[in-house]
C-alpha cells in the first residue's frame, strides 16, 4: 500500500496569493502571517484530526443520508443471511470457469431470485484465450481441475491432497502423474540454487512463488514441475505453520511444467527427507486448461423515472476453495442486501427507488472487463460503484481492520466522504449483529492502490463512474487455505451491508436537493484534508534541508489536492441539480477553494519567513524558484518544449493492461520499461490523468503529486509511445 | 418375537477357533539429520506410525481407509446440509433428503434408496399405529415491534429457530406482556394477559399451554439460554433456543405460536417494559400443518458372500436449520465414509466386504420406526449398528467428550468391543484434518442410554446391538449457535475413521479375524468383571445390610458374568460354521483348546469365592441364604413371555387406559412420574423377557445393570445406590406393571413348565 504523501514534492512556480484573500487581511490590517494561524487553526479545530490525516477521521457523519432510511436498513441487516451464504459458496471450489464456479453461480443466482432480485441474467463469454476484451485485455483459457496429491513414494505417505487441501494444487497448473526426484533449489529464483544440480525432468522444491521459479526455469532448465512454500506476503508465517497458499502460474496452453503449493510444515518435513538422501514423490494433477465460458450473473432492483441510471454493487464469486473472506463473504453480502431492499420497498418503508440498484456478480478482473467491454456506455449509466472484497471477516481473530479504497485522484468524487461519514457511523454507535461479535469496529481509509481489484475498471477514465472498494486487510487467512467460514462474523458482514446498502439505496433515490447536504459533507471532508495537507506540508518545509525544491513539491501538491477536492464537491451535481442547488454547491465548492487559497498563502508565508531568517544566519538573502521534481531543466529538455506543452487526447478504451503494454511496445522500449522506467501504477495514472485538456506538463504535475517523484521525460516517452500504439494522438 | 433370533451362529464353536494372531511389524522410522529447517525444527519428527498390529481390523485395509477417509470434504458435507431447514417431514427435510440422493448418485457401488412412510402404512411393531409427524411448511414468520418503534426482531427466513416448531398461522398486533419464567400459575398472577403476547423464558410449550390455554393470550415470546436450564446465560448472549409447541391439539385446542428471541433481545424488551414503556409487537405466522410423509434414505455396500448380514451405520438427518452437530455432523460423517468405502472397493484398494454395509439416514425416533416397521425382519440380517449423533464438536468452552453408549445388558455384543479397539488406535495413528485441531481426542464410553435413537434398534422386538457415538454436554446444542463453526475437522475425520473401520472389520471379518476379536473380548470382560467385582468388594464395605450389599454384589457379578459369556459367544456370529442359536448352546468346556468362556468362568468363579471370603472377613461369618420377599418368591414362580408384537421402548403407548382400572390408572401415573428419565429401565425389563427368566431373574438383572441417563441430577437411580436401586426397581412395582402389562395383553405370567 502506498502512502500519498511519502515522496517529497516540487513546484515550478510561486503561487499569486488569492486576491480575496489578501484584500480581507489588508481591510483587518492583519499581518499575513495571523492569516495563517487562522486559517490553520481554524482547520484544525474544526474537524479535529489533523494529526492522523486519512485515517480514521472524525467526521460530522451521515446526516446526509435520511435517518430514517439508515435505521431502518441497519435494523434488517443482520449478517445473518450472509453468513449463511458465506458457509454455503465456501463450500464449492469456485475458481474461474471452474464445474464448482459453475455450481456457485447457480447457487447465487437462485439465492438471488428468492431474495427479490429481477431481471437476472447470467452472461457468459468465451474463455478461449483469444477473445479481445476491452482495447488491450483478451480472454484467457478456462481450466478444469479433477483433483490431485503429492506422496511420499516410500514410505507411502500422502503430503497433500486436493480434497483436504484445495490450494495444494497451484491454480492453472497442467495435468502431472508419474514418481519424481525431489531436488532443492533454495528460492528457485536464481542461479545459485541450480548450481552443480541436475534438475532436468525432476521436481524442483523452492521457497519462491511458483510462478517466479516457473519463470526463472524457463529456457533455462527442463524441470518438470515446481513444489513452492512460497510464504504468501507474509515474511514470518510462523503463527500459521500449516497454512498452504493460493498461487497461480502464467497459463500456458503448450506448458506441462506443474506446480504444487504445500506449508512450512509439510516444506520442514521434506528438507529433513532431503537431508537424509535421495526423495522420491508421487505427484498426480488431474487438469487441463482448455476452451471454456466465463459466467457473469446480474441483475437488478429495478428504479423509478431513473431507471436506466444505475448504482453497481459488484463482487467477485471467483476463487479457490474456501476462499470464505476472499470472496464469499463479498458475494454473499450483496445477497443479504437484496433481501433486507426488496423487502423494505416491499413494505413501503423504503421510499421508492428512483434509479436502479444493479448486483453483479464477476470472476475477479476479467469479469470487470467483460462487464465494461459489453457495456461501453456505462459511464453514462452508472452513478457509482460499490465493490465489496473481503467485507466479513471476524476483526478480532483475523487481525483485521476494514479498507475503504478511495478512487484515484483523477477521479475526484463525492462517493469515499459519503461511504466514509457511514463508516463512521459505525464507530460512533458501534452497532452489532444479535448474532454476531462484540468486537469494536477498526476502519481506515486508504488511496487508491491500483489494479488490485474490480473497481480499478470503473474508475478508468475512458469508462468513468466512481467506485470504491470495501476490503479487508491484513487478514491472517488471506489466500490459503485457512481462509474458511470459521473466522465470518455476522458483525462485520452487518456493519459492510450497512454501509454498502444504505448507501446503494440513498443514492438509487437521491436528486437535486439531496445533492447540497452531500456537497456540504465533502467540503467538509475537503477542508479537513486540505487542513492536514497543510499541516504537513508546513513540517516538511520546516525540516527540510533544500528549501526551494520542498516548497515547490508541497504548494504542488497543496494546488493538486485543492483541485481534486472542488471536483469532489462539484461531482455531487452527477446526482442531479437545479438552480437553487447550484448556487449553494457554488458556495460549497468557493468556501473550499478560498481555504484552499489561504492554505497556500499560509505555507507561501513560511517559506518567505524560513528564507528569511536562515538567509540571514548564511548570510544570503534570495527567493529561489524551483522546480516540481522531475521537472528539471535537463528532464524538460530531454522531453523537448513543444511536447511539454503538447496535450494528449486519448484513444483507448478501457485500462491499458500493463502485459499488453509491453508485448506490443518496441523490445528495445521494452527494455527500458523493464528496467523501471514509468512503472505500472505511474502508467496507470498518466493515462487517466490525460483527459485531452491537460498538457504533459501537467499530468506530471498531478501524477507526481499522487504518486511521487517521476522524471517529466518518462511521462513524454510513454506518451509517444502511447501514440505510436494509437492509443493516444496530439491534439 | 426372540430377542436374539438371529444369533443363529452365537454357539460354542467360539471355542473351536484358533487363536491365531498376526503378528504385526512396527512402521521403521527415518535416520535423524540435524539442522534446522524451515519450519524451524531441529528434531526429527516421529515417522507416521504404521497401523498398530494389535489394532483388529488388517492393517492395509487401515491404512486405506485412513487414507480415504477426509475430514474437510465430511466438514463440508456437515455445511451443505446445514443449509436445509431440516424439520421432519417437512420441505427443507425434502431438500436435505435429496441432495443426499445427488450426493450418493456418484457412488459405483452403493445402492441407494429413498423410502416414503404414510400414516396409513401397516405397522407390525405398533399395537397401536403411531403418530406420523405432520408436514409443517412455513411460508413466513416474522416478530417486530411496532410501538415505540418500527423495528425487527426475528424473520423466519433469516433464522428458522426464530419460530417454535408446529406454530399455527398467526396475524396478531398486541401489547406484550412479561410474565417471568411463565411456566408457574404464580407467574400470571396480577397480570392481563389476555389478549397480549406474553414475554417468558421457560420452555414453549408449557407457557403456551398456561398463558393462551389457561389466561387466553394471544402467543408466546420465549427469550434466550441454552436448552439446558443450568446453562442459561453463560456467556452467549446471542443465544436461541429452538422451542417446539404440540403438533396436535392440546386440551383439546390448537396451540397457538412462538417466537424464540435471544437472551440480549428479551432483555432490552423485558428493560423497556420495566421502564413502564407500551411494547405492541406484530406477529405474523404464515405457516400449513398437513398429514406429513417421512422420508429416509438408505445405501447398501453389497457384501460379496453373505449379502444377507447386514453392519448399519446411522444417524438421523432432521432438526432445524442449522444444527450443525446436531446432526448434520452425523449425516456428513456417514456420507463421507459411505463414499469413502464405495471409493475404496471400486478402486479395489480393499476388497469388498464379506457382509452388506448399510447407511441409514432418518429422522430422529419416527423415521427409525418408520424403517423398522417397513423392514420389521430387518433385525434378524443386522449384526450390529453404529449410531452417530452429534459427532463434530471440537474441543469448545462447555463441550464435553464423545461419549460411547454401549448397547444394553439384555444384548450383549462384540461390537462395542470392535469400536474400542479402533478408538484406543487414535492417538497412535495421529488422525488430524487440515484446518482441524490439533487436540487429542476424549473418549468415554459410557452405558445404555435413551438420548438418540440407538435405544430403538436396540430394542428386544429389534434385537441390533446399536452404539451411539455421541458429544456431551454440548452448549450449543439445539440452539442457532450450533452452526458449521462449531464443528471441528479433525473430530470429523475421527469419528469416520471408527465408523468405517469397525463397519469394515466387522463386515469383512473371517474366522481367523473372528478368532482375534473373540480374544480380544475375552481381555476386555475380563476387566469388566474384575470391576464388577470391586464393585461388589465396594458394596460389602460400606453397606450397613452386609448380607443385602452381598447378594447384590454376587447378583451384580453374576450378571456381568452372564452378559460377557454373551458378548464372548456373540462373535460366533461371524464365523462360517453354522451352529444352533442361543447362548445357552455356548459349551465351550468340550472344544479344546482355546476354552474363552471357561476362562471367563473360571475368573468369575474365583471372584466369586473372593466376594464370599470379603464377606466373611467384615462378618465373621458365612452369608446367609437369600432372604426372599413373599413378592420376590412369587416373582420367581412366573415366567413372563410376550404375546404381541411391539417396540419395548413404547410400552406406554401399549397400555390400553380401557383395560386397567381407575386404581391402576392412578398407580401407574404415579409410577411413571417416579420413573422421570429412568424410564429406560422397564423397555430393558421388557427387553430381557427371553421365555426362560423369571420375573425374579428379570428384576435381579434390571438392578443390576448400569445406565446413563440423560441427565445426572435426575440419574439419582445409580446402582451404587442401594436404597433408590431398590425403590425404582421395587418387586412390588414390578409385579404390579406386569400385571397391568398381562391385562393389555402385552404378555403372559406363565409358571414354569
Amino acid at each position: 500500500m502506498r502512502l500519498r504523501r511519502a515522496s517529497h514534492w516540487e513546484s515550478t512556480r510561486t503561487p499569486a496569493l488569492p486576491r480575496r484573500v489578501v484584500g480581507l487581511a489588508r481591510a483587518l490590517r492583519w499581518p499575513q502571517g495571523l492569516i495563517t494561524i487562522v486559517v490553520v487553526v481554524g482547520l484544525v479545530t474544526v474537524n479535529g484530526a489533523a494529526a492522523r490525516p486519512m485515517i480514521g477521521v472524525s467526521r460530522s457523519g451521515s446526516a446526509q443520508i435520511d435517518a430514517e432510511l439508515r435505521r431502518v436498513v441497519r435494523d434488517e441487516l443482520r449478517g445473518q443471511v450472509a453468513l449463511d451464504h458465506v458457509r454455503q459458496l465456501s463450500t464449492f471450489d469456485r475458481t474461474a470457469t471452474t464445474e464448482g464456479y459453475h455450481q456457485a453461480i447457480e447457487y447465487v443466482r437462485d439465492a438471488a431470485q428468492r431474495a427479490g432480485l429481477q431481471q437476472l441474467e447470467v452472461i457468459r463469454f468465451p474463455a478461449d484465450g483469444v477473445a479481445p476484451i476491452l482495447d488491450t485485455y483478451r480472454s484467457g483459457w478456462a481450466w478444469r481441475l479433477g483433483g490431485g496429491e503429492l506422496a511420499y513414494e516410500h514410505p507411502d505417505e500422502r503430503i497433500c491432497r486436493y480434497e483436504d487441501i484445495p490450494t495444494c494444487i497451484v491454480k492453472y497448473s497442467p495435468a502431472a502423474n508419474g514418481v519424481f526426484e525431489v531436488v532443492d533449489v533454495g528460492p528457485g529464483t536464481s542461479a545459485a540454487g541450480y548450481a552443480g544440480k541436475d534438475v532436468d525432468g525432476k521436481l524442483v522444491f523452492a521457497s519462491a512463488q511458483a510462478s517466479a521459479v516457473l519463470a526463472y526455469a524457463a529456457g533455462r532448465h527442463h524441470i518438470a514441475g515446481v513444489i513452492s512454500y512460497w510464504d504468501n506476503y507474509l515474511p514470518d508465517r510462523s503463527p500459521f505453520p500449516d497454512q498452504v497458499a493460493w498461487q497461480a502460474v502464467a497459463q500456458d496452453p503448450g506448458s506441462d511444467v506443474f506446480a504444487f503449493s504445500i506449508s512450512k510444515r509439510m516444506a520442514g518435513q521434506l528438507q529433513r527427507r532431503l537431508a537424509a538422501g535421495a526423495v522420491r514423490l508421487r505427484a498426480h494433477i488431474d487438469a487441463e486448461l482448455f476452451a471454456g465460458e466465463y459466467e457473469l450473473l446480474t441483475g437488478v432492483l429495478p428504479g423509478g423515472d431513473l431507471r436506466n441510471e444505475e448504482v453497481l454493487v459488484i463482487a467477485h464469486l471467483n476463487h479457490h476453495r474456501p476462499g470464505a473472506n476472499d470472496n464469499a463473504r463479498g458475494s454473499a453480502l450483496g445477497l443479504e442486501m437484496i433481501g433486507v431492499l426488496a423487502r423494505l420497498l416491499e413494505r413501503g418503508t423504503l421510499p421508492p427507488l428512483r434509479r436502479s440498484i444493479r448486483f453483479l456478480w464477476v470472476p475477479e478482473h476479467r469479469g470487470t472487463q467483460i462487464f465494461v467491454h459489453q457495456n461501453r456506455d456505462y459511464g453514462e449509466r452508472g452513478v457509482a460503484v460499490i465493490d465489496n472484497d473481503m467485507v466479513g471477516a471476524d476483526q478480532a481473530e483475523s487481525g483485521s481492520i476494514f479498507l475503504l479504497t478511495r478512487p484515484p485522484d483523477s477521479m475526484p468524487s463525492y462517493l469515499n466522504d459519503l461511504m466514509e461519514s457511514l463508516l463512521e457511523e459505525v464507530i460512533r454507535e458501534q452497532f452489532r449483529s444479535p448474532y454476531g461479535s462484540r468486537n469494536p469496529f477498526h476502519y481506515r481509509v486508504v488511496p487508491y492502490s491500483g489494479a488490485i481489484s474490480d473497481h480499478a475498471y470503473f474508475v478508468d477514465r475512458s469508462v468513468g463512474v466512481p467506485a470504491i472498494m470495501l476490503s479487508t486487510d491484513p487478514d491472517n487467512f488471506y489466500h490459503s487455505n485457512e481462509d474458511t467460514a470459521d473466522h465470518i462474523d455476522a458483525t462485520t458482514l452487518m456493519r459492510a451491508g450497512y454501509v454498502a446498502a444504505s448507501a446503494a439505496a440513498w443514492l438509487a433515490t437521491a436528486g437535486a436537493a439531496e445533492t447540497v447536504p452531500l456537497a456540504q459533507l465533502v467540503g467538509g471532508g475537503a477542508l479537513s484534508r486540505l487542513g492536514s495537507t497543510l499541516a504537513d506540508s508546513m513540517m516538511r518545509l520546516q525540516q527540510a534541508t533544500e528549501l526551494a525544491p520542498t516548497h515547490a513539491e508541497q504548494s504542488n501538491l497543496l494546488r493538486h489536492v485543492a483541485a481534486c477536492e472542488i471536483a469532489a464537491v462539484i461531482s455531487v451535481k452527477r446526482l442531479g441539480t437545479s438552480p437553487t442547488t447550484a448556487r449553494q454547491i457554488r458556495i460549497v465548492e468557493e468556501t473550499v477553494s478560498a481555504q484552499a487559497t489561504a492554505a497556500l498563502l499560509a505555507l507561501e508565508h513560511q517559506y518567505q519567513q524560513l528564507i528569511n531568517s536562515r538567509g540571514k544566519a548564511e548570510g544570503v538573502v534570495r527567493t529561489p524558484i524551483a522546480e516540481i521534481p522531475g521537472a528539471g531543466p535537463a528532464e524538460r529538455a530531454a522531453c523537448g518544449a513543444d511536447l511539454l506543452q503538447a496535450v494528449p487526447e486519448r484513444g483507448l478504451f478501457g485500462p491499458l493492461r500493463p502485459s499488453w503494454f509491453l508485448d506490443n511496445v518496441e523490445a528495445e522500449r521494452r527494455t527500458w520499461y523493464e528496467a523501471g522506467h514509468a512503472g505500472g501504477s505511474f502508467r496507470e495514472a498518466i493515462v487517466n490523468f490525460a483527459d485531452g485538456d491537460r498538457t504533459v506538463t501537467q499530468i506530471h504535475a498531478a501524477v507526481v503529486a499522487e504518486l511521487g517523484e517521476l522524471p517529466v521525460s518518462d511521462v513524454c516517452r510513454f506518451l509517444v509511445d502511447l501514440v505510436s500504439l494509437d492509443l493516444f494522438s496530439w491534439r | 418375537m426372540s430377542t436374539n433370533r438371529k444369533r443363529r451362529a452365537r454357539s460354542a464353536v467360539i471355542g473351536t477357533l484358533a487363536l491365531v494372531l498376526a503378528a504385526g511389524s512396527a512402521g521403521a522410522g527415518h535416520a535423524a539429520s540435524p539442522g534446522v529447517f524451515v519450519d524451524g525444527t531441529v528434531e526429527e519428527a516421529a515417522p507416521q506410525v504404521a497401523p498398530p498390529s494389535d489394532l483388529l481390523l488388517d492393517g492395509n485395509a487401515a491404512a486405506a481407509i485412513l487414507n480415504e477417509i477426509s475430514g474437510v470434504r465430511a466438514k463440508r458435507y456437515v455445511t451443505r446440509l446445514t443449509a436445509y431447514n431440516r424439520i421432519s417431514a417437512s420441505p427443507g427435510y425434502h431438500e436435505a433428503a435429496e441432495w443426499l440422493l445427488a450426493e450418493l448418485d456418484g457412488a459405483e457401488i452403493l445402492q441407494t434408496r429413498l423410502e416414503r412412510y404414510a400414516p396409513e402404512d401397516p405397522q407390525p411393531l405398533r399395537k397401536r399405529p403411531s403418530l406420523i409427524l405432520p408436514n409443517w411448511t412455513v411460508r413466513g414468520a416474522e416478530l417486530r415491534t411496532i410501538e415505540p418503534v418500527d423495528s425487527l426482531i426475528v424473520n423466519y427466513a433469516e433464522t428458522p429457530i426464530s419460530l417454535a416448531r408446529y406454530s399455527r398461522p398467526a396475524r396478531v398486533t398486541a401489547e406484550l406482556v412479561d410474565v417471568g419464567i411463565g411456566t408457574r400459575a404464580t407467574d400470571y398472577e396480577g397480570v392481563d394477559v389476555a389478549g397480549k403476547v406474553v414475554l417468558a423464558s421457560g420452555f414453549s410449550s408449557t407457557v403456551e399451554r398456561i398463558a393462551v390455554g389457561e389466561h387466553g393470550a394471544a402467543g408466546v415470546v420465549v427469550a434466550g439460554g441454552s436448552s439446558y436450564d443450568e446453562w442459561k446465560g453463560w456467556g452467549y448472549p446471542g443465544m436461541q433456543t429452538w422451542q417446539v409447541l404440540s403438533p396436535g391439539p392440546i386440551d383439546n385446542r390448537e396451540p397457538s405460536f412462538a417466537f424464540s428471541i435471544t437472551e440480549e433481545q428479551g432483555e432490552a424488551l423485558r428493560r423497556q417494559l420495566r421502564a413502564g414503556e407500551h411494547v405492541v409487537v406484530t406477529a405474523i405466522v404464515d405457516a400449513v400443518l398437513s398429514p406429513g410423509t417421512q422420508e429416509i434414505v438408505t445405501s447398501v455396500l453389497p457384501g460379496s458372500s453373505s449379502p444377507d448380514q447386514e453392519v448399519l451405520l446411522l444417524g438421523h438427518l432432521d432438526h432445524v436449520r442449522p444444527s450443525a452437530n446436531d446432526n448434520a455432523s452425523g449425516s456428513g460423517t456417514l456420507l463421507e465414509v459411505a463414499l469413502a468405502l464405495d471409493r475404496l472397493v471400486a478402486s479395489g484398494r480393499v476388497a469388498a466386504p464379506r457382509r452388506s454395509i448399510r447407511f441409514l439416514w432418518m429422522t430422529e425416533g419416527a423415521g427409525t420406526y418408520g424403517f423398522l416397521n417397513a423392514h420389521p425382519s430387518i433385525g434378524d440380517r443386522i449384526l450390529a449398528a453404529i449410531n452417530l449423533d452429534m459427532v463434530g464438536e471440537g474441543r469448545l468452552p462447555g463441550t464435553g467428550p464423545m461419549n460411547v453408549h454401549r448397547p444394553p445388558d439384555s444384548l450383549p455384543s462384540y461390537f462395542f468391543d470392535v469400536v474400542m479397539n479402533v478408538i484406543d488406535h487414535l492417538d497412535t495413528l495421529r488422525l488430524r484434518a487440515p484446518t482441524g485441531s490439533e487436540s487429542l481426542m476424549n473418549v468415554r464410553a459410557k452405558p445404555f442410554s435413551a438420548n438418540s435413537g440407538h435405544y430403538i434398534t436396540s430394542d428386544g422386538a429389534v434385537g441390533i446391538p446399536t452404539l451411539l457415538l455421541n458429544h456431551g454436554p454440548d452448549p450449543f446444542h439445539h440452539t442457532n449457535l450450533d452452526a458449521p463453526d462449531a464443528v471441528d475437522p479433525t473430530t470429523l475425520q475421527r469419528v469416520g475413521f471408527i465408523a468405517a473401520a469397525s463397519a469394515y472389520l466387522v463386515a469383512s471379518s473371517d474366522d481367523r479375524t473372528a478368532a482375534r476379536i473373540a480374544t480380544h473380548v475375552l481381555a476386555a470382560a475380563s476387566r469388566r468383571l474384575a470391576d464388577a467385582a470391586a464393585e461388589g468388594f465396594g458394596l460389602i464395605a460400606k453397606v450397613s445390610d452386609a448380607d443385602e450389599a452381598y447378594w447384590l454384589a454376587e447378583r451384580k457379578l453374576h450378571h456381568v458374568g452372564a452378559r460377557e459369556e454373551g458378548a464372548l459367544g456373540s462373535v460366533a456370529e461371524l464365523t462360517s460354521a453354522a451352529w444352533p442359536a442361543g447362548q445357552a448352546a455356548l459349551n465351550s468346556a468340550t472344544h479344546p483348546p482355546a476354552d474363552l468362556a471357561g476362562v471367563l468362568r473360571t475368573q468369575q468363579a474365583a471372584l466369586g469365592e473372593a466376594l464370599r471370603l470379603a464377606f466373611e472377613q467384615r462378618t465373621g461369618r458365612p452369608p446367609r441364604a437369600r432372604d426372599l420377599s413373599t413378592s420376590e418368591q412369587l416373582a420367581a414362580t412366573l415366567v413372563p413371555r410376550r404375546t404381541a408384537p411391539y417396540l419395548n421402548e413404547r410400552w406406554v403407548d401399549e397400555i390400553d387406559d380401557e383395560l386397567i382400572g381407575d386404581d391402576d390408572r392412578e398407580w401407574l401415573a404415579g409410577f411413571k412420574a417416579q420413573l422421570i428419565q429412568s424410564y429406560i429401565r422397564i423397555p430393558e425389563m421388557l427387553n430381557l423377557l427371553d421365555g426362560h427368566r423369571s420375573l425374579l431373574d428379570v428384576r435381579d438383572a434390571l438392578s443390576a445393570e448400569d445406565f446413563d441417563f440423560m441427565r445426572p441430577t435426575f440419574g439419582v437411580g445409580s446402582p451404587r445406590d442401594l436404597s433408590l436401586e431398590y425403590r425404582r426397581t421395587d418387586m412390588d412395582d414390578i409385579l404390579h406393571l406386569a400385571r397391568i402389562m398381562e391385562r393389555c395383553g402385552m404378555l403372559a405370567l406363565e409358571k414354569p413348565r
